[in-house]
């Protein structure tokens, strides 16, 4: 295999699962040195597939998980990770999932007394890094971490929050003038946070709306609804650090409308029980190293744009909700996962996949596949949105 | 594919091509197949351009850099040729194809045909086998594949055994054998 070029190398390692491609790192240096490059990680992420990160709450981040969609029932699919890094696995309860960008997670620590520390980290490499503390903010905000996004021009990765007044009138109230948001981005390898000023309108249903900004064309999206207003969307292009607001959609009530969107779109993100919390993830080999240095994966980012492009059939509306083609894909099929009640050791993975939907029943604990059968399409998107507890 | 009316002119489907082997052995090939070989493709079109032989069939092909048993496979693949390379839609698909790819035997066969595939710049030949050979490593211990291959390990002992433990994870759960 030494004698083919450097780059056919890399284009059939492209097609490993991760574990494999952690193996062959060990094999030689000469593959080590392969599969270390950045236009590798870029070429596996590309082709990885989209998996699910899998953590048991009661025992918050002692274990994750990755569980691979396609492929569920070869048992490389469904991978114990190794355990997070000390540091950040002994705030336990505290951590929170925030988003993700490039196989790069962001969680927060959420500590007593208010205090907050945000991590990047990549939980294959195991490489972690924590981000600094923004300014001292006043009484009554709070932040949230609203998106994680990459900019292509200056190849650096951003994190966006938005701080807010903690207490909000309903939406019942007409006190829209007071509402004071702004937005803050943190750009990776940079020293600290910068305001960037005030927001048209906060994020809708904040408490709701975590990890729903969509990143497509490197820009977020997300939706708002101010509370005598009709519905828009907000665009908010990484780059240049721009807010655009566009037409939302043509819908009347957007609980409704965010609602359709959790089963449709985004129940993997929001698919949370008492027990387990699933979250969409490519794995990737990404390094914090090249994330802060902006090294990272310019072609990355285009492919997935193409792709994105190439499904964008109507506009935002779709962008918004489909997000990217590989992203979407993997909403789909997530659309009813969850669990069958009074189940106890089974947790059902529902999954869609085009044509068919295919309805996949594991054991998460000796990850076996205990039945596959196909139901027609679209018959039961509301169904099994709690994951019972799977006993351990 | 069979479709006449594209083709107007039936005998130039079956136009032939003939390339010549590293070891001197000649190969009379279809046009659609020779075709599929982007360097072929190239210098034929060239041929073309410079006037020299406007019909493929007076028109050697030297192919310096592969070997006849290997482009005796490639034909064989070419004409059998799937009607596409898209990624299976579910697991029965991606079963057969895994067996199909299976039949084009050891690792030092399919990286001979990667090398002749890479060569003729045969686009959906490299992704074939290039996938093929990624399925003979999927899920395969270190060891295992070194033998495969016939790597030696360069590392020191101490660095292999600190990336093991490191990784610990990625080691657990490979096929034995």
């Amino acid at each position: 295999m030494s004698e083919l070029p450097p780059l056919i190398i890399m284009d059939i390692f492209s097609r490993l699962p991760i574990t494999t491609i952690l193996q062959c790192k060990c094999v030689c240096k000469t593959w080590f040195n392969i599969i270390s490059e950045p236009y590798f990680t870029k070429l596996h992420h590309a082709r990885a597939p989209v998996s699910l990160i899998l953590r048991a709450s009661g025992n918050f981040f002692s274990r994750w998980y990755v569980l691979a969609l396609e492929g569920w029932d070869k048992h490389d699919s469904f991978v114990p990770l190794k355990q997070l890094p000390r540091e950040i696995s002994h705030l336990g309860e505290a951590l929170q999932f925030e988003t993700w960008c490039n196989g790069l997670l962001c969680i927060s620590a959420y500590c007593p007394k208010n205090s907050v520390t945000n991590y990047v980290l990549n939980v294959i490499t195991g490489e972690y890094m924590s981000l600094p503390k923004p300014e001292p903010k006043s009484d009554g905000f709070k932040r949230t971490i609203r998106g994680f996004g990459f900019s292509q021009a200056t190849m650096r990765y951003k994190v966006i929050q938005e701080i807010y007044e903690e207490r909000r009138p309903l939406a019942t109230h007409q006190h829209h003038h007071t509402s004071h948001s702004q937005l803050e981005v943190y750009t990776l390898g940079t020293e600290n946070w910068r305001n960037i000023g005030d927001l048209p309108s906060p994020f809708a249903k904040p408490d709701y709306q975590k990890n729903s900004c969509a990143l497509l064309n490197g820009a977020l999206h997300w939706l708002v609804q101010p509370y005598n207003n009709s519905t828009f969307i907000c665009h908010f292009d990484i780059e240049n650090e721009q807010l655009k607001p566009f037409p939302g959609p043509p819908v009347q009530d957007l609980y409704a409308y965010n609602a359709r969107g959790y089963n449709e779109h985004q129940l993997g993100v929001r698919g949370i029980s008492t027990s387990y919390s699933m979250y969409p993830f490519v794995p990737s080999l990404v390094s914090l190293k090249e994330a802060v240095i902006g090294e990272s994966s310019q072609e990355l980012i285009k492919t997935i744009q193409s792709l994105a492009d190439k499904n964008q059939s109507s506009g935002l509306y779709s962008s918004i909700i489909s997000m990217t083609n590989k992203i979407e894909s993997a909403f789909i099929r997530l659309a009813s996962l969850g669990a069958k009640p009074g189940n106890q050791t089974h947790a059902p993975i529902h999954y869609y996949s085009h044509p068919a939907q295919y309805v996949i029943y594991g054991n998460i604990k000796t990850r076996q596949e205990i039945k596959g059968n196909t139901v027609p399409l679209m018959k039961r998107l509301r169904k099994y949105l709690v994951l019972e507890e799977v006993q351990n | 594919m069979s479709n006449t009316s594209e083709n107007p002119n039936p005998s130039s489907s079956s136009a032939k091509i003939t390339l010549k082997t590293s070891d001197n052995e000649l190969f009379e090939v279809e046009e659609a197949v020779a075709m599929k070989f982007c360097t072929v493709k190239q210098y034929f079109e060239d041929e073309k351009d410079n006037d020299v032989a406007a019909r493929g069939s007076s028109t050697v092909i030297p192919l310096p850099n592969v070997h006849s048993a290997v482009l005796a496979r490639l034909i064989s693949y070419c004409k059998k040729l799937p009607q596409s390379n898209a990624v299976a839609d579910n697991h029965e698909e991606e079963e057969t194809k895994k067996k199909e790819r299976k039949q084009y035997g050891t690792p030092g066969d399919l990286v001979d045909l990667i090398s002749a595939a890479n060569y003729l710049d045969f686009k959906e030949g490299l992704e074939f086998f290039n996938q093929a050979l990624a399925d003979h490593i999927q899920n395969k211990s270190v060891e295992y594949v070194r033998k495969f291959f016939g790597i030696k390990g360069d590392f020191e002992p101490h660095e292999e055994e600190k990336y093991r433990e490191e990784y610990a994870w990625a080691f657990e759960g490979v096929d034995e054998d």
